[in-house]
């Protein structure tokens, strides 16, 4: 599949003598792909997202998007055409009057004729779910509707890759799921998803998973894989799915249970099996079922 | 929406422009005219005299003082038979002073029927087609209009934001009271917590708006405006007045 961001080498610093917020990141994330980011608080997440648009410059190293260079003022806008991103606070990200003039603030900076930005903006506001909402004031909206915006001002711009900075901080889990459910539909459309997210339930939708932890990448690899990891992820202060672990309890007692089990069906299905082939290890004569 | 909330924005801020001049140096006649068509504007654009009654009760008080500044500095005919002092109750001042406040009060309502018809972005929207030909001065009208539309974006937040670190503040400790009294300190502390919010709110709204593209200059918007042959018309009419108006005097 096509690369849209390639990163390479990139170290990051705030402030000049302050050891490096990031360090050496080397990535490609290529056309559709559904990339989860987990990592620590204050691992470096948020500022390794804004450099994906240029928003933050590498101090060493390059970020190309669709083979721009981030460095290059002239290609920012359409880097940022390609990479919409949604922030971790969505109060502060609301620019217009309206939830549609909000949604029409970036095809506008884009310069599109008015009817352009009309189509865009019902095909975004109607994609999200908010059509209703068109002429209301942004602030009068719930938390998860304001995320929900946030995604259609980002959707209205038709960009490759959407960056969600952790939505699930400001939303409750009814909001969750409706950003979640929306996110899925958006994979399905080939449109790029990188997720940052504290909520290792996030992953069951995800392709692939970065984990960061002190400004460095310390795993790229499936969400199976990771999840196989529990002791780690828990020294991340990550909780890994309450299914995940049950497994990888038993296991620790000495089970052998495939530890690639995600639904609650495939598990039900696993003990099953187990508590079947138990009982026939009990019952070496079973041509007497005692049962009959 | 009525007629006049239609009308494009331009025409609505340029006739409340040309009705200001004219008001301003109205004889009572032309008052009374000008009274009428004002009045009969707010009846058209069924503005409900309650909101209009909201809008201009702020300035009952000041436009008392003006009143009695006015009726007690002209000299004239005194009023009333008292005795005489620094202050005298004139006959011209009363009727002056009546044409005065009269006068103000109209330019108040014409206000208020703009803002009242006109949607804040048509306002400023509206605005920033008036104030292109500054462009030739280096100045971007789409700045200056998006400028206007995030500080009335903000009001709201800061009204908020302005509310939670106030509740966050008695719940550590700090009174009402003192909060009330003006402690010289409690003020200080809340006015460093608002200010160090709002610039962490204009950090991250600059970081949104050019995530979103955002650079300065030119932009296209959602609505655009268009006069309709009705709004060429009210130029046209509002011009003239303008004209006789200048003729007259
Ligand atoms: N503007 C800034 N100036 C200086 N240092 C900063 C700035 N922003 C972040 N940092 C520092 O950089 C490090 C990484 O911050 P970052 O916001 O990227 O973390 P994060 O992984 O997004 O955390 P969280 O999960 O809490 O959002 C932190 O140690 C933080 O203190
Ligand atoms: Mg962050």
């Amino acid at each position: 599949m096509k690369e849209i961001i390639r990163v390479q080498n990139l170290t990051f610093t705030y402030d000049a003598g302050q050891p490096p917020v990031l360090k050496d990141i080397n990535l490609v994330i290529r056309a559709g792909e559904y990339l989860a980011v987990l990592g620590p608080n204050g691992c470096g997440k948020t500022t390794l997202m804004r450099h994906f648009n240029g928003l933050l410059q590498p101090s060493l190293g390059d970020v190309l998007v669709n083979n721009l260079s981030t460095r290059m003022p002239k290609n920012l806008r359409a880097i940022r055409c390609h990479v919409g991103m949604v922030f971790q606070n969505t109060d502060n990200q609301i620019v217009g009057m309206s939830v549609e003039e909000d949604v029409a603030f970036g095809p506008g900076n884009l310069g599109l004729p008015p009817a352009e930005i009309r189509l865009r903006v019902d095909q975004a506001l109607e994609q999200v779910g908010l059509s209703a909402f068109k002429t209301r004031p942004p602030h009068t909206l719930s938390g998860g509707q304001k995320q929900l915006l946030a995604l259609a001002g980002i959707l209205a711009m038709d960009p490759q890759v959407i960056v969600l900075d952790d939505p699930a901080a400001s939303l409750d889990s009814v909001g969750h799921q409706l950003v979640l459910r929306l996110l899925n539909t958006l994979k399905n459309q080939e449109i790029g998803i990188i997720h940052v997210t504290h909520n290792l339930d996030d992953l069951a939708v995800a392709d692939r998973v970065l984990v960061m932890e002190q400004g460095a990448l310390t795993a790229d690899s499936s969400p199976a894989e990771i999840l196989t990891r529990v002791d780690w992820l828990k020294s991340l202060g990550l909780n890994p799915p309450k299914l995940v672990e049950l497994i990888w309890q038993l296991n620790q007692k000495g089970e052998n249970i495939h530890t690639n089990i995600f639904s609650v069906d495939d598990a039900a299905a696993e003990i099953y099996r187990l508590l079947h082939a138990a009982r026939k290890q009990s019952q070496p004569t079973s041509a007497g079922d005692p049962w009959l | 929406m009525t007629v006049v909330h239609r009308r494009d924005p331009r025409v609505k801020i340029i006739a409340t422009i040309i009705l200001s001049i004219i008001t301003l140096q109205a004889t009572p006649v032309e008052l009374i005219c000008l009274s009428l068509f004002v009045a009969a504007c707010s009846l058209w654009a069924r503005i409900h005299p309650r909101v209009m009654l909201q809008a201009l009760r702020p300035a009952f008080p000041l436009f008392l003082c003006l009143f009695l500044v006015y009726a007690l500095t002209t000299p004239g005919r005194p009023l009333l038979p008292l005795p005489d002092r620094l202050w005298r109750l004139s006959y011209e001042g009363v009727y002056f002073g009546c044409g005065q406040i009269w006068k103000f009060f109209l330019l108040l309502i014409t206000a208020c029927i703009l803002t009242a018809t006109t949607t804040q972005s048509d306002l400023a929207l509206g605005l920033k087609k008036l104030l292109q030909p500054l462009q030739v001065f280096g100045l971007s009208s789409d700045d200056l209009a998006l400028m206007l539309i995030l500080a009335l974006r903000f009001i709201p937040t800061l009204r908020e934001e302005m509310n939670r670190i106030k509740e966050a503040q008695l719940a550590r400790g700090a009174s009402f009271q003192v909060l009330r009294r003006g402690g010289i300190q409690a003020i200080a502390q809340f006015a460093q917590s608002l200010s160090c919010s709002v610039f962490q709110r204009c950090d991250d709204l600059v970081a949104a708006m050019e995530a979103r593209g955002y650079q300065p200059g030119y932009r296209t918007y959602l609505h655009e405006l268009a006069f309709t042959p009705l709004d060429y018309w009210i130029l046209a009419v509002l011009l003239l007045a303008l004209i006789a108006a200048f003729a007259v005097h």
